[in-house]
C-alpha cells in the first residue's frame, strides 16, 4: 500500500510550502515510536498528570431499562474533560522534540484547543489556538478556560465560521509560520502522519478498554460504539478491538435536523451529498456539491460539525470492519439526560450521539450482550446548549 | 501560443514576463470576460487564471474573497470552463490554470484536462498536489499535452528541488517567502539564490509570485534573473477598490497594467 493510505483513503494532499515540515514530522514520529524515553515521559505524564489510566464503568440503571450491559470508557475523566489530552500531550512532547516553540491548532467544541493550551502551560511552549466564531458563541467557556491556560484565541471568521474554516485558518497560519511552529492537529484527519499519528496517540483508549473489559466482565464486548466527528476518539477506541473480528465497532455520526434536511455532518450515510473527494490533506468521503464547493455542515454538537471524515474510518466503512450510522439533535439530548438522569454523569454532546444511539436501537441488543460506549468528554460546557435547544423546542 | 516562444520573444527585448492572476468569474460571469480583456490588452504575456473554490487554503483575505464574490454569483467548474472558452474565441494568449485538488478530482481528472486540451490550455497547477502525490495527474496531464506547474518554497531543500524540477513540464511557480498570498510582506531578499539553485538542475522558467504587488518589484526580479513575475492579490484589489463603477474599475486597472507593463 502506498505510504500514508488506508486503502484508497488518505495521502499527503497539501502545499509545497508545508511538505518539508510534513516530511520531517514523518521521520520523527518514526522515531518516537521506537525511543523508549520519549514513550516513558508521554506515559508518565498521561498518568500523573492526566489521570490514566481512566476507569471502565458499568451502567446498572441504564443496562436496567435497555435491557443489556452498558459499559462505558470514561475519557470524560481525563484532566481537561475529554480524550483529545491523550493526543496533545504526545504532539507537545514531539514538537518540543523538534525544537518547534510555537504550538497552533484548531478546535471545534473547544476540548482540543482545550487540551492544547494545558499541554503548551505544562511544556512552557507557546500557544494559539483557532476557532470559528460560531463556535466561539456556543462553547464560550471552553475559549475562557483557553484563555486563561495562556492560549491566544483567534476567532474565525471567514467562510462557515466552524471547526474547517478553523483548521484552513489553521494550516494559512503554518504556512507562514512552519519554521518555529507545530501544527497539533486534533483529529484523524488532514495529511498523512497525522491521522496515522493521532490515532496512535489515541489507541491508548482501545488498549486500556480491551484489557479492563477482560478484568471486570470476563469477556469482550459485542459491540463498541463511538461518535465520529473526525474521529479521533472512535478511532482510539476501535483500535483495541480491530482484531477481534466479532466485536462490531459501530461509528455514530451527527444526524443534525435529519439526512433529507440537508442540515447535518452525515458523511458515510447521505449518498447524495457525501462523495469521495481531496479536502484539508486528505482523500476521504466529503459533503459537498456536484462540482466540488465543500458543503455548509449543521450539528448541534460543535465537535462533530465538520464535512469531512478521517480516511481510516472510509477504509474500515468500505471494508465492512466498521458501520456508520446517525443519530438525530433530538435523539442525541435525549441521551445526554438520560446518562445524566440515570447513572449522574453528564456527557459531552459528541458523546452523547453514542449514547442516544444505544438507547435509540436498544431492542437490537440481545439481553446479556455488551454495548461499550466511548464517552469521550464531559458535558459541562454543552448545557447553555441544551438548554437553548429545549427552550427553542417547547415552543 | 507555447510558453517557449513567449520567453523567446521576451528575451529578445530584453523583457520578463507579466502574468497578472484572477479569479475566473470574479466578480461576475460578464465582468470577469471584461476584466481579463483588460489584462490581455495591457501587457499580460502569460494569464493566470484560477477556479473558485470554497476553502481556498492557499489564499490569504484578498483573494479569498474573491473566490467568496464569485462563488456568490453562481460560478462553478464548468462556467469556468465556458469563460475559457470565450477567451478562446479573441486571444490565443497562454493560459496557466489553478485549480485545487478537490475541483479536478470531483470532475474526473480525465474529462477535466481532456476539456482543457480542447480550450487550448497550456498547463495546470493544483496547490495541494504536492509531487508526492502528483503521479496520476502527471500522466493524465500528458496525455492530453497540458503542461505542468509545481510550486518551489524558500525552504524547500535542495534535493527536492531537483526532483521537483523533473516533474515539471510548464514553468517553476516560485514562492518569494512563507505563507498564503497577499500583499502584507514583501518578496524575501534571498531569491537569487535560489534561483541559482534551480538553475543548476533545470532549464524551466523561474516566474516569482507571493509578494510582488508593484513596478519596483519587477525592477527586483530582473536582478535575480528570474523569467517572470506573477501580481494576483493586487491585481484583484484594484478591482475590489471599484466594484460599483465598472468603466472606473477597468481605467484604474489599466493604468496599473500599464506602468508594470513599463518595468517588465
Amino acid at each position: 500500500m502506498k505510504k500514508g493510505y488506508y486503502g484508497n483513503w488518505g495521502g499527503q494532499y497539501i502545499s509545497e510550502l508545508l511538505m518539508p515540515a510534513i516530511l520531517e514530522l514523518e521521520k520523527s514520529f518514526e522515531e518516537i515510536k521506537k525511543d523508549s524515553r520519549f514513550l516513558k515521559e508521554l506515559n508518565t505524564m498521561l498518568q500523573n498528570y492526566s489521570g490514566r489510566p481512566t476507569p471502565l464503568t458499568y451502567c446498572a440503571n441504564m443496562s436496567k431499562e435497555l435491557n443489556c450491559e452498558i459499559y462505558l470508557k470514561r475519557e470524560d475523566l481525563n484532566h481537561t474533560g475529554a480524550h483529545k489530552i491523550n493526543n496533545a500531550l504526545g504532539q507537545a512532547l514531539l514538537a518540543r522534540k523538534l525544537g518547534k516553540t510555537r504550538i497552533i491548532a484548531e478546535t471545534g467544541a473547544g476540548q482540543h484547543g482545550v487540551a492544547t493550551a494545558t499541554a503548551c502551560a505544562r511544556l512552557g511552549l507557546k500557544c494559539e489556538i483557532y476557532m470559528g466564531e460560531v463556535d466561539c458563541e456556543r462553547q464560550a467557556i471552553n475559549v475562557h478556560r483557553m484563555e486563561l491556560l495562556g492560549a491566544t484565541v483567534h476567532r474565525v471568521v471567514s467562510g462557515t465560521r466552524t471547526l474547517k474554516d478553523a483548521i484552513n485558518e489553521a494550516l494559512r497560519d503554518w504556512s507562514s509560520s512552519v519554521e518555529s511552529t507545530h501544527y497539533l492537529l486534533g483529529s484523524v484527519l488532514g495529511p498523512h502522519p497525522f491521522p496515522e499519528m493521532v490515532t496512535y496517540f489515541q489507541s491508548i483508549i482501545g488498549i486500556e478498554a480491551r484489557q479492563q473489559m477482560l478484568n471486570i466482565a470476563k469477556k469482550l464486548p459485542d459491540y463498541v460504539v463511538a461518535c465520529v466527528g473526525g474521529g479521533s476518539n472512535a478511532m482510539g477506541i476501535f483500535k483495541g478491538f480491530l482484531d477481534d473480528k466479532k466485536v462490531r465497532l459501530i461509528g455514530v455520526e451527527a444526524g443534525g435536523k435529519g439526512i433529507e434536511s440537508g442540515k447535518h455532518a452525515s458523511r458515510m450515510c447521505d449518498t447524495i451529498n457525501s462523495k469521495p473527494g481531496i479536502f484539508q490533506g486528505t482523500k476521504t468521503y466529503v459533503l459537498q456539491e456536484n462540482l466540488g464547493q465543500i458543503r455548509n455542515t449543521y450539528s448541534i454538537s460543535a465537535g462533530l460539525d465538520y464535512c469531512a471524515i478521517g480516511p481510516e474510518h472510509t477504509h474500515l466503512a468500505e471494508t465492512g470492519r466498521a458501520k456508520y450510522d446517525y443519530l438525530n439533535d433530538d435523539w442525541a439530548v435525549k441521551g445526554f439526560k438520560m446518562l445524566s438522569e440515570k447513572e449522574g454523569i453528564i456527557p459531552a454532546l459528541e458523546s452523547s450521539h453514542a449514547i442516544g444511539y444505544v438507547i435509540k436501537n436498544y431492542k437490537t441488543y440481545q439481553p446479556g450482550e455488551i454495548v461499550l460506549i466511548n464517552l469521550s468528554g464531559r458535558g459541562d460546557k454543552d448545557l447553555m446548549s441544551v438548554i437553548k435547544y429545549e427552550s427553542r423546542n417547547v415552543s | 501560443m507555447n510558453y517557449h516562444n513567449v520567453y523567446i520573444n521576451l528575451k529578445k527585448e530584453g523583457k520578463i514576463a507579466f502574468l497578472p492572476f484572477t479569479i475566473l468569474g470574479f466578480p461576475n460571469f460578464e465582468t470577469s470576460l471584461s476584466v481579463i480583456q483588460t489584462l490581455i490588452e495591457n501587457g499580460a504575456d502569460i494569464l493566470e487564471l484560477g477556479f473558485p473554490f470554497s476553502d481556498p487554503v492557499a489564499d490569504g483575505p484578498i483573494i479569498q474573497e474573491a473566490n467568496n464574490i464569485a462563488l456568490h454569483n453562481n460560478i462553478n467548474t464548468e462556467k469556468c470552463l465556458t469563460i475559457l472558452e470565450k477567451i478562446r474565441k479573441f486571444s490565443p494568449i497562454p493560459i496557466g490554470l489553478l485549480v485545487y485538488a478537490n475541483l479536478v478530482f470531483t470532475y474526473g481528472t480525465e474529462n477535466f484536462y481532456k476539456r482543457l486540451q480542447e480550450l487550448k490550455i497550456n498547463s495546470v497547477l493544483i496547490p495541494d498536489i504536492p509531487p508526492e502525490e502528483s503521479e496520476e495527474y502527471r500522466v493524465i496531464a500528458q496525455k492530453y499535452g497540458i503542461q505542468t506547474v509545481f510550486i518551489i518554497t524558500p525552504v524547500t531543500p535542495k534535493e527536492r528541488i531537483d526532483k521537483i524540477c523533473q516533474m515539471t513540464t510548464g514553468f517553476i511557480y516560485l514562492v518569494s517567502r512563507l505563507g498564503v498570498t497577499g500583499t502584507h510582506e514583501k518578496a524575501r531578499i534571498d531569491l537569487a539564490e535560489t534561483i541559482k539553485t534551480i538553475r543548476q538542475v533545470s532549464n524551466l522558467p523561474i516566474n516569482v509570485g507571493f509578494g510582488i504587488s508593484d513596478p519596483s518589484h519587477f525592477k527586483n526580479l530582473k536582478q535575480v534573473h528570474a523569467d517572470g513575475g506573477i501580481i494576483g492579490s493586487a491585481i484583484i484589489k484594484q478591482i475590489q477598490n471599484s466594484l460599483s463603477d465598472i468603466p472606473k474599475m477597468q481605467k484604474e486597472l489599466k493604468n496599473y497594467l500599464q506602468q508594470i507593463s513599463a518595468q517588465k
